[in-house]
């Protein structure tokens, strides 16, 4: 059956021998590595719950290919349920890590470029759909992590790929062989990178008619010759080399970013699935960060059902409660965080079929859901630091709380309400200290801010995508500017 | 070429439509000959042919029991025929395109 265990997962990341830097070192045993390890055991939940009678619901599905069950995270969207359980198995997910999971970003590539490459084909009779169906297949049987590779280094962002000075600026086929291609450029932010077995490489925006060298949509294994990775720092992270872990607030698990150097990788042609065909390339950006808006709508709404539950704790550890203002203000955090959550079930059950029979998510409102993300965790997050109190930033070390000669009174004068121990406080400060302006903070703010697209990326879909002049004539008809022909009564 | 069955056509409820359905079908009508009638009464012989108007991506119309009113269907949903975009200003042409092809 084509399901890894959690124990499975991380024993094939040590099989893998990667080219990572990190603090200007090569790394060596990466699954080992104490910053590191938090973003393997995240990935690892993707695993451990789809074992579990209780969870396998949401985290399995049946093959379209080979009927047999799979991890979700390796499947193609069958229906509008489908797309329903991703986003409530990312909050599920959300809920367990308390930050990002780094699985979902495949998943949302390979919806899209499976829809596009029948597209392409329908259109040129090329055979990327053939090709990346048999590498779908042999994602499903072994259960991988696949990485969603989008984003380009970019330079001048006034230009576009081929007006940029340096053409490696965005990845690009550098070379064509008789057996494949070589591709050379960088993508940032990678989500998740060093712990996916496979990367699914997509072009970036759309391109010119001349721009044929970047429409390149391809797949390679992790450990191809010629990848460098360069682990993303993140605040705080150094933490995570404490003996004691009190002070990494989630002390479990934690995300990833990779700035992922592609320097001269070879790609066989069974592996390419868009080679010039620059028409498509907007088609399948859109579908990919359509998909990835809908995803944010379920993580983060899971991250923020953890924060909303440490500020409600820490209010109970503090005494304060009972307080009006307090209650009214966790009530606010549950309205923004359910209304994220309501988008994103919205645009999947407003889904749609594709043409190459998988379904795709309601794209306006997936984007509006992305553009609430883009607000609400940060309001969320500051009602946190307000209930939080200043200790939030104050507070002294782990170590401090552990020194035989200060630590008791330390620990006296951080001692609140009842018999709260004021150990309980300090990991719940901790932890919200993590997830608003920690190492959780760079996936559940800023990411929440630019990942999936800026604000104004959304914005502009939002401004094509709705009919403003369907909405003036309503308008017109009501106050009398035009005939109102639906009144045919006396 | 057209046969002068009439096609059955039937719409979704029309929530939030991203298209001008009623537009839509009486350009086709005038695109059609005079002949082919398009209508939305079921009748005792089932259609070789129908045309589901709907107004956005969704396709809610498109279930088992409205499918079986027609041997062979056209679906329209918002900017999309049968599932491939098309430009809306586009859709009558294409629409009349695909009914000469299917009769
Ligand atoms: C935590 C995190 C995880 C991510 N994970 C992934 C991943 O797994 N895979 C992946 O492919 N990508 C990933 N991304 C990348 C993400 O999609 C990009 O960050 C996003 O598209 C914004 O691009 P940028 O960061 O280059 O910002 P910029 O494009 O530099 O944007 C910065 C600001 O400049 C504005 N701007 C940009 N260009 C222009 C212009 N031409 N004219 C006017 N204004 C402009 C933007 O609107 C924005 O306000 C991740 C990002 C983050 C933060
Ligand atoms: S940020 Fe959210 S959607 Fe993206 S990979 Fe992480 S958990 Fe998944």
């Amino acid at each position: 059956m084509p399901l890894k265990t959690a124990q499975g997962y991380i024993d094939s990341l040590r099989e893998k021998k990667l080219n990572i830097y990190m603090f200007g070192e090569k790394v060596q045993n990466f699954v080992a590595h104490p910053i590191i390890r938090p973003s393997i055991n995240a990935v690892a939940m993707t695993y451990k719950l789809a074992e579990e009678p209780e969870y396998e619901d949401l985290m399995t599905a049946t093959s379209n290919f080979t009927g047999e069950k799979i991890n979700r995270f390796t499947h193609l969207h069958q229906n509008t349920d489908d797309l329903i359980k991703k986003v409530k198995m990312q909050r599920l997910l959300g809920q367990k890590t308390g930050c990002c999971f780094q699985r979902c970003v495949g998943m949302d590539a390979f919806n899209a470029v499976f829809s596009t490459t029948f597209e392409i084909d329908a259109k040129y009779g090329t055979e990327y759909h053939e090709r990346f169906k048999n590498f779908l297949i042999y994602v499903q049987q072994n259960d991988l992590v696949v990485d969603g590779c989008m984003t380009d280094a970019r330079g001048d962002r006034s230009k576009s790929p081929g007006q940029q000075p340096d053409p490696d600026a965005y990845l690009h086929v550098v070379e064509k062989r008789e057996d494949g291609i070589v591709i050379r450029g960088c993508k940032m932010h990678q989500t998740g990178m060093i712990n996916s077995h496979e990367i699914l490489i997509m072009p970036n925006n759309s391109l010119k008619d001349d721009e044929r060298e970047w429409a390149v949509c391809c797949a390679v294994p992790i450990d191809a010759p010629g990848m460098i990775y360069v682990y993303g720092r993140q605040s705080c992270d150094t933490r995570k080399l404490d003996e004691n872990k009190i002070d990494v607030g989630n002390i479990h698990f934690g995300g990833q970013e990779i700035m992922t150097i592609f320097d001269n990788v070879f790609v066989p042609w069974d592996r390419v699935f868009m080679n010039g065909e620059t028409d498509f390339s907007t088609m399948l950006v859109e579908r990919f960060a359509g998909y990835h808006r809908q995803s944010y709508g379920g993580c983060k709404v899971g991250t923020g059902d953890t924060l909303i539950g440490a500020a409600k704790a820490i209010t109970d550890y503090n005494g304060a409660s009972k307080a009006s203002h307090v209650k009214d203000k966790l009530v606010e955090m549950c309205h923004l965080n359910e209304t994220l959550y309501a988008c994103s079930i919205a645009c999947s059950a407003e889904g749609s079929k594709t043409p190459s029979g998988n379904y795709m998510i309601d794209l306006l409102l997936a984007n509006i859901s992305k553009q609430n993300v883009t607000r609400f965790p940060y309001e969320i997050a500051r009602i946190a630091q307000d209930l939080a109190g200043g200790l939030l930033v104050t507070m002294p070390s782990a170590q401090d709380f552990d020194n035989p000669e200060i630590g008791p009174l330390v620990r006296k004068y951080t001692q609140v309400a009842g018999d709260n121990s004021s150990e309980k406080r300090q990991r719940m400060l901790r932890l919200i200290e993590n997830i608003t302006m920690g190492c959780g903070a760079v996936a559940y703010l800023t990411e929440s801010m630019h990942g999936a697209g800026s604000p104004q990326a959304q914005r502009i879909m939002i401004a094509r995508l709705v009919d403003l002049n369907y909405r003036k004539e309503l308008a017109e008809r009501l106050c009398g500017v035009q005939a109102n022909t639906d009144i045919d009564w006396k | 070429m057209f046969n002068m069955k009439p096609i059955l056509l039937k719409y979704c409820g029309g929530c939030n439509p991203v298209i001008n359905r009623a537009k839509v079908v009486n350009e086709i009508k005038a695109g059609l000959p005079a002949e082919v009638m398009l209508t939305g009464k079921e009748t005792s012989e089932k259609p070789e042919l129908g045309i589901m108007m709907c107004g956005c991506s969704s396709a809610c119309l498109d279930r088992d029991e409205i499918r079986q009113l027609a041997d062979k269907w056209i679906i329209v949903s918002g900017s999309k025929v049968d599932l491939f975009p098309v430009a809306i200003e586009e859709l009558p042409a294409h629409i009349i395109q695909k009914i000469a092809a299917q009769m």
